[in-house]
């Protein structure tokens, strides 16, 4: 069923389970129209199985769901009981042979506990439990796991394996990058880019193209910091002539938010996609251009897309080149894009000095929406808001 | 020649019952295959989405794109400081929360003035969306994504525009004032954004009953049910609406409304279109036609979608007179847009929506009651005037009241097979009790005020009237007070 859920072809199986569904109703309805030839209408006895159908299927249902709801109820209230006493059990530094019995009678449990504990402590009590892992019987089992039909099941025997670093437990995991789910792979992908295998993660970062944003969204944020892969990976990436992959090493930049020890080639600033040089002014502040920032601002200023010449404004503000004011000053009064000419207005506030004293002049002296755009800007500015 | 006359009207009345009991059964196996597909749905759903740990660090990507949140406010003095309160901590990497006040003649400004810290700025903006004159537009002191717009009144739909028009994020989400979002629901909803930013025009989120709930500082903190049986029908209502209707018609790209309570929408996309129209009463509903409308027109790939985990959480009315008015206003609403769009109605240059979606809702939920109600009535003639063969009528009355049950029961189920977000066993029991009462004298009140929008309609009444709410915090507190 899970590999049904889970195939491309979900949305067409889906509605042919409809229709099959659908078939099933209307032959039952037949079938128990015939047992009511008392009703000799004919209309009368197809509305009235019609009905007896209807009430069959969703009576039974109703009463097969709240049986279940009850002893899933009383099931979880058990499990939370006996989570309580392998929490104290794996808690405790001197029960290992008691939480390994508990461990052959609670399986299930003990995964759950353990999955827990690693994520929420560190140092030697860590790795106390990690051993504890390795030692019990399900170890194997877990090794298994990564590729259950049962996405819940998968998933935790990821995360919990990612935990461990082992030559096996890394083999499994990659093996999970095969996994019909996506969601599974997914759950993989962020182990190994947590994780510390600098070569699963240079294959990892090659797939990135391949991946919907979403995806990739989530895995820049669990991109080592540390790792010299990441620098190598982007600087490449940079350039080389593939606009996704430049996209995706700007977007990792970005997701950061700090200095990258890479070289950011000016070409970009020449790019066809727009996206990529709005992503370029944005991320000029955390690389080191290869030439002078001033004249890709210049350029970026002058750009044909005022979304373009709004990041390169800002990124005026950010990196204070303060022998751009007159241009951002001619932006600010030329107001053909409101953002654009706030944009401006910001980065002349950023700069200060002479910068700061024009934009004053502007929301004093200019035409009606130049003057307010300014006006908004000095007026957040005085207030310390985020000019 | 009366004898004639008599057999005559016996013949007609009894078509129009067979016609009555076939609509029925139609009406009761479209809802059926669409809660099928719905149920297929979600199941996808929740295996797809395993997003716990991705919510976490999402929270803080600046690639996120940021949402300007708009909420207008009508004498809203009662509630609007914690509803403010809770919107400012949801949690999402950039947005703003802009508060429209629609010229409340309470102390609704004030109060957010004071508590928020909040100066006349000079904040810049357009006026691209015709909107009554604005006042003022404020800023807090205090390093909070906050601004309040203060202008005429004007009505739900021309607070929206106005604050489109002050809207700076590329992504508008509208939400009520009295409804409380969970924490993730803006990440939730921005999903379909991010996963597919060029073809989504808009996306809706699932709108729950919070009377009853447990809320303690802007957050439902404990899912229950409503104490009276009117919230606890209205909870049955909205599980059918939301989880059979709405999942299934986003799957075939067919929604037709995205409720005003929460929906989160490209404002590039409602600049095209014109922003929200002001001369209707179910502008949410109008928007979604019109923006289906200008994309198919243009040949765009695009998708309206419905997210069922992102979860608004409303207080609906517990008195029958509010009651009345807020169904009278729906029916009118959606009459309204569909009059304005009759053009679209089986048009195959509207795919799916024209042929079938538009036609569906016309002939059973616009005028489904009308239809419904005229049944009640010509049975009791025919009774009364001894026409009927008893058996007929006992069918009518058995399917009118037994497929209401049974499609009530199924979006239960629905409920309890999906998300499952009413814990207990008890609170399962009770549902399945509310759907079946329901149907025994609560749908037929709301088939009657339905039916009688049509007259309202008939005289050009354009009016929202008026929405008393208590809030649902209030609520909360009154009811834990009552408890102790």
């Amino acid at each position: 069923m899970t590999r049904l859920i889970y195939s491309e072809n979900w949305p067409r199986i889906a509605n042919l389970l409809v229709v099959v569904v659908l078939i099933g109703y209307i032959l039952s309805v037949v079938v128990v129209a015939q047992f009511l030839d008392v009703l000799a209408d004919p209309f009368m006895r197809y509305a009235s199985a019609f009905i007896i159908v209807q009430f069959a299927v969703l009576g039974s249902i109703g009463l097969l769901l709240i049986t279940f709801k009850f002893m899933r109820v009383r099931w979880e209230s058990r499990r939370a009981s006996r989570i309580r006493k392998l929490e104290e059990l794996v808690a405790a530094s001197d029960c290992g042979d008691e939480a390994l019995k508990a461990a052959r009678k609670w399986p299930e449990e003990f995964l759950t506990v353990v999955n827990y504990t690693l994520q929420s402590i560190k140092g030697s009590a860590r790795e106390r439990v990690i051993r504890l892992l390795e030692a019990s019987a399900l170890y194997p089992s877990l090794l298994q796991q990564t590729l259950s039909r049962n996405p819940d099941r998968a998933i935790r025997a990821i995360t919990l394996l990612g935990q461990l670093e082992t030559a096996q437990s890394r083999a499994a995991v990659n093996r999970a990058l095969e996994h019909p789910a996506e969601a599974i792979r997914q759950a993989a992908r962020k182990v190994i880019m947590q994780g510390s295998d600098p070569e699963a993660q240079q294959r990892l970062f090659e797939t990135f193209p391949q991946l919907p944003a979403w995806q990739r969204l989530v895995l820049y944020h669990f991109a080592p910091p540390e790792a010299a892969l990441l620098p190598q990976f982007v600087t490449k990436a940079l350039r080389s002539v593939n606009e996704m992959r430049i996209l995706i090493a700007l977007e990792l930049v970005l997701t950061r938010q700090r200095f990258l020890p890479c070289a950011l080639p000016m070409s970009l600033t020449r790019a066809a996609n727009p996206e990529i040089r709005i992503k370029f002014f944005k991320a000029l502040r955390f690389l080191r251009l290869e030439s002078d920032p001033a004249k890709a601002l210049q350029l970026g200023l002058g750009d044909s897309d005022w979304r373009v010449r709004a990041m390169a404004a800002q990124a005026c503000g950010q990196l204070r080149t303060a022998n751009l004011a007159e241009r951002l000053l001619a932006m600010c009064r030329k107001f053909e894009n409101p953002a654009e000419a706030a944009h401006a207005a910001r980065a002349l506030a950023a700069l200060g000095g002479e910068g700061w004293l024009r934009l004053q002049e502007v929301a004093n002296s200019e035409t009606d929406i130049a003057r307010q755009i300014a006006t908004e800007t000095v007026e957040r500015h005085m207030l310390g808001g985020a000019a | 020649m009366a004898s004639d006359l008599h057999q005559w009207f016996r013949g007609v009345l009894s078509v129009y019952e067979y016609g009555i009991i076939t609509y029925l059964f139609v009406l009761s196996t479209i809802y059926f295959v669409l809660l099928l597909i719905g149920f297929f749905e979600m199941i996808r759903h929740r295996f797809a989405y395993r997003d716990s740990d991705e919510n976490r660090v999402l929270e803080a990507s600046p690639l996120v794109p940021p949402v300007s949140i708009l909420a207008p406010a009508y004498n809203e003095a009662a509630s609007i400081c914690e509803s403010v309160r809770a919107m400012l901590s949801l949690t999402y990497p950039q947005f703003e929360v802009i508060v429209i006040n629609d010229g409340s003649k309470d102390e609704t400004l004030r109060l957010l003035i004071e508590e928020f810290h909040l100066y006349r700025s000079a904040r810049f903006y357009e006026n691209t969306l015709p909107a009554k004159h604005v006042r003022g537009v404020y800023e807090s002191m205090d390093p909070i994504p906050l601004v309040v717009i203060d202008k005429e009144n004007g009505g739900k739909a021309d607070a929206l525009n106005a604050g489109i028009n002050v809207a700076r994020y590329p992504l508008v989400c509208a939400a009520d004032c009295d409804s409380l979002l969970e924490a993730d629901a803006l990440l939730r909803v921005a999903r379909p954004f991010l996963e597919d930013p060029e073809r989504v025009l808009a996306v809706g989120g699932i709108v729950r009953v919070g009377n009853g709930c447990e809320i303690s500082g802007g957050r439902v903190m404990k899912v229950d049910l409503p104490r009276s049986w009117m919230g606890r029908c209205q909870v049955v209502e909205y599980l059918r609406s939301f989880l059979g209707g709405r999942v299934a018609f986003s799957a075939f790209n067919s929604l037709l409304i995205i409720s005003g309570a929460f929906g989160l929408f490209s404002k590039r996309a409602v600049l095209a279109v014109g922003g929200y129209r002001t001369d209707t009463v179910g502008e949410d509903m109008e928007l979604i036609v019109r923006l289906h409308r200008w994309a198919r027109t243009k040949k765009m790939d695009y998708r309206i979608v419905f997210q069922p985990d992102p979860v608004c959480w409303t207080e609906v009315p517990e008195s029958l007179k509010i009651l009345r008015r807020q169904r009278n206003r729906w029916q009118r609403g959606s009459f309204e847009t569909f009059w304005i769009h009759r053009d679209m109605i089986l048009r195959p240059k509207y795919g799916n929506l024209g042929m079938f979606s538009i036609p569906y809702f016309i002939l059973f939920e616009t005028f489904g009651p009308v239809v419904e109600l005229a049944g009640y009535v010509l049975t009791l003639i025919g009774i009364l005037m001894g026409l009927f063969d008893p058996a007929v009528v006992y069918l009518f009355f058995l399917a009118a009241v037994l497929y209401g049950m049974i499609l009530s029961t199924a979006s239960v189920i629905l409920e309890e097979l999906s998300t499952r977000r009413y814990p207990q066993v008890r609170n399962l029991l009770v549902l399945i009790v509310t759907s079946l009462i329901e149907n025994l004298g609560f749908r037929q009140v709301l088939t009657f005020w339905r039916a009688m929008a049509f007259v309202d309609l008939a005289r050009g009444k354009k009016s929202w009237g008026a929405m008393e709410r208590k809030g649902l915090a209030n609520q909360a507190k009154e009811a834990q007070q009552t408890a102790r």
